[in-house]
Parts: structure tokens; C-alpha cells; sequence
């Protein structure tokens, strides 16, 4: 056993081994770390948006705005911010599993507590109207992000069902026809002379809404109802 | 100033004194080689000579990683971990290798695992250390290794949780999972 300690030592002097230098682990804990606490909070604001779309989905309080079941289902659930939020999640539990100490924790046990911090900050996130904020920057600026994440865009973007939403880009108070830049950036005119106005909607340039009414020809869609795009079915029927 | 003989300094104050001085780790090595070489025969079955290249491989990796010793954990049990490392790989990179039983190795160290299986009244009284011996090595490895570390090494829950790095709640159900397995392969 002598010959091994003996060994040891020639091999680390001739091949002039050194220790890793501490500042290469502190860096790796660091970073795994970050990641850890960087996933928590992307799973956390994932779980305050789904939050936030839910609550201001149409189709759970008014069902006649889907056909079936299943477009009941997959138009209320936002299913792809819940599969963000679960990779993010996951991504966090990897991490943490590669913290030092990760291993002494069952996979149970970090996976709950991920969900009750995200739980607890998503929610807070929503409460602070920070989830608004958020998915209204996405929806500006991620391409698709409208038709995959955001719910409402599959159910406000039928005008052949009666269903339109956009953005007002121009009103005109004497022909009572409003223009309207729909989700996909498509231009409508809006005859809205016989329409009425639900929740708390301001007629007003650059203000989002969603309509509700009947498409006459390929541009021309006229409103029957005309609805905030933010706020949900039960605040609608509370102000009307 | 009282020079304190390195016999009587802690792992931690040899790894900071090897941190300083790279000859003063054949203390850490003279400290670690005996256990860790018995350790290793008992989990993997080789030879003297595959033992001490094993062993030699786990004093360099640590060498190198010194500076990740945490000395919040014990250092016997990151010690212990890096040759569980050392051992799987060989493993792997052994995979067809048989087994190797030889007599060389203390049969008396596995006195232990019959007795406790005999003290819970099952099927193993009155074996001989030869046969638990033969049993261990047609354990799959991770079994035959959490009894080594419970039985013959003596490494309690945590110990064996930051060696294997698993939660100590999994290290009692493997352990039982292992005592199983060894029941079944002694009927």
C-alpha cells in the first residue's frame, strides 16, 4: 500500500497536476444556482400569465362562443403556457438536483416546493397586474405568440363564426365606421351604428378590442357587440 | 508555538495543509488508502493490482477537485464518493468482465450481512462467510454496494446518502430492496 501513496505523488509532480482553482467551482455552484432561481422565476411568471389568460377567457363563462366540448377545452385551457411553466419547472428541479446538497432531497420534494413558490410568486405576479403587462409585451413583439400562447386569439379570430378582435387604428364618428388592425395585422372596417358596448371598453386609437358581429365581406365586418379586450365573461354580464 | 502531530489533525486541516504543500497529502493518503482499498475489493472484486490502479485514480481526482471539498460534509463520505465514481466507471468500462471471486479477500467481512439477515430470522443461518460471500457477487452492483456500506463499512443513512448521493429515504428502501435480493438468491 506504500507503493500507492508513493505513486500517487510521482504521478502528480511529473505530470504537474494542480487542484482545480476554487473560484472554477464557486463560478459552477453559481451558475447552477442562477439557472435554479432563474427557471423558478420563469415558471413562476409561466404560471401568473396562464393565471391572467384563464381569468380573461370569454369561452369558460359563455360557452356559446365554441360549438363543442372540445373546443371548450382546448380554447379555455392554456395549455401551452402550462407546458412552459412545467419545462421551466422541470429545468429548475434539474438544477437543484445539481446543487451540492440537491441530491439529499426526493425528486417529490423539490418538484413540490418549485410549484408552491411558483404558486405563491405567480400569484402575487398576477395580483400586481404584472401578467398583463407581460403577456401584452409578448403578444407585441413575439411573432405567433397571439395564435399558440394567447387563447384569445383563436377565439376572437373567427369573423366568419362572428368573432374579431384587433387593435382601433382609426375612427370615423361621422360614418360610425371604425378601422380595426385585426390580430394578424389584416385592416377592417367597422360599421358599429347598431352596435352595443360591453364591460369597460373605450372607444379610443390604439385601444384593443373584441367584437362580436357578423362579416359582410372580406374587409368589411360589422359589430353587433363590442367588448374590452382584457376582462372576462362575468364582468361583461355584470355591466350589461 | 506546540506542533500538533498530523495523526491528530482533522482530514480538513491536512486537505488545507495539502493545499499549501502537495507532500503533505501522502498523510491524507495513508489515512484513506487501507479502507478505501478494502472498499473497493468489496463492491468490485478485482485484483490487487486493478485495486491500487483505482485507488491511485480516486487520490489524483480528488487531488485535482481539493478545492471543492466542502468541509460542511464529512470528508470521509467525499472521499467515498469520488471512489463510488472511480468504480462505476471501471464497471462500465469492465462490462464483460466476470467477476472474479477470490479467496484472497477476508471472508470474515461478510459475517456481517448473514448475521443481520440470521438476526431477522430468515433463511441464511448458519452460512459460511464463503457462500454470503458468493451471494453478494451475484448481487447487481448498486445493491451489493449499499450493504457493503451499511454492513461492512458501517456508514450510517447520511453517510451513505452523500457516498451515493441519493436521499437517505431511498438509501432505507435500497437497503431493504438489497436485503430482498439477497434473501431470494440464498432460498
Amino acid at each position: 500500500m506504500e507503493e500507492v501513496s508513493k505513486n500517487t505523488l510521482q504521478k502528480i509532480e511529473k505530470e504537474n497536476i494542480k487542484p482545480i482553482p476554487k473560484w472554477q467551482f464557486l463560478l459552477k455552484d453559481s451558475l447552477v444556482w442562477g439557472l435554479f432561481v432563474l427557471n423558478l422565476i420563469l415558471g413562476s411568471i409561466g404560471f401568473a400569465i396562464s393565471l391572467y389568460i384563464l381569468g380573461n377567457n370569454d369561452v369558460i363563462l359563455d360557452s356559446s362562443l365554441v360549438n363543442n366540448a372540445w373546443e371548450w377545452i382546448i380554447l379555455s385551457i392554456p395549455l401551452a403556457w402550462i407546458l412552459l411553466t412545467a419545462l421551466f419547472l422541470f429545468i429548475a428541479y434539474y438544477n437543484f438536483k445539481h446543487t451540492s446538497g440537491g441530491y439529499r432531497y426526493t425528486v417529490v420534494k423539490i418538484f413540490l416546493m418549485n410549484i408552491v413558490v411558483s404558486v405563491i410568486l405567480g400569484v402575487v405576479i398576477n395580483g400586481i397586474g404584472l401578467s398583463q403587462k407581460l403577456n401584452t409585451i409578448f403578444s407585441d413583439h413575439i411573432p405567433f405568440y397571439n395564435h399558440t400562447m394567447d387563447l384569445r386569439s383563436e377565439v376572437w379570430m373567427r369573423p366568419e363564426s362572428g368573432y374579431l378582435a384587433g387593435t382601433v387604428v382609426n375612427i370615423d364618428p361621422n360614418t360610425m365606421i371604425l378601422q380595426l388592425k385585426d390580430l394578424n395585422g389584416k385592416i377592417w372596417d367597422i360599421p358599429f351604428e347598431n352596435a352595443t358596448a360591453k364591460g369597460k371598453v373605450v372607444f379610443r386609437l390604439d385601444e384593443k378590442i373584441k367584437i362580436v358581429g357578423k362579416m359582410v365581406s372580406d374587409n368589411v365586418f360589422e359589430a353587433i357587440e363590442i367588448r374590452p379586450w382584457a376582462g372576462n365573461g362575468r364582468l361583461m354580464q355584470e355591466n350589461s | 508555538m506546540v506542533k500538533i502531530p498530523v495523526t491528530q489533525k482533522t482530514d480538513y486541516e491536512i486537505v488545507l495543509q495539502t493545499l499549501e504543500n502537495v507532500d503533505d497529502y501522502k498523510y491524507l493518503i495513508q489515512r484513506y488508502e487501507k479502507k478505501l482499498s478494502i472498499y473497493i475489493q468489496r463492491i468490485l472484486y478485482v485484483n490487487k493490482e486493478d485495486t491500487e490502479d483505482i485507488l491511485q485514480e480516486v487520490f489524483i481526482k480528488a487531488y485535482r477537485n481539493l478545492n471543492s471539498y466542502d468541509p460542511k460534509y464529512n470528508f470521509s463520505s467525499w472521499i467515498y464518493r469520488i471512489t463510488h465514481n472511480e468504480a462505476i466507471s471501471f464497471l462500465r468500462a469492465n462490462k464483460k468482465r466476470q467477476l472474479e471471486i477470490s479467496n484472497d479477500m477476508e471472508n470474515n467481512i461478510f459475517d456481517t450481512i448473514a448475521s443481520d439477515i440470521d438476526i431477522e430470522k430468515e433463511a441464511v443461518k448458519d452460512w459460511d462467510s464463503k457462500r454470503v460471500h458468493d451471494v453478494l457477487a451475484k448481487l447487481d452492483s448498486k445493491y451489493r454496494e449499499v450493504l457493503v456500506l451499511k454492513y461492512i463499512e458501517e456508514k450510517d443513512y447520511n453517510e451513505i446518502s452523500d457516498i451515493l448521493q441519493i436521499p437517505s429515504g431511498t438509501v432505507g428502501s435500497l437497503i431493504n430492496r438489497a436485503k430482498d435480493k439477497f434473501k431470494k438468491l440464498v432460498k
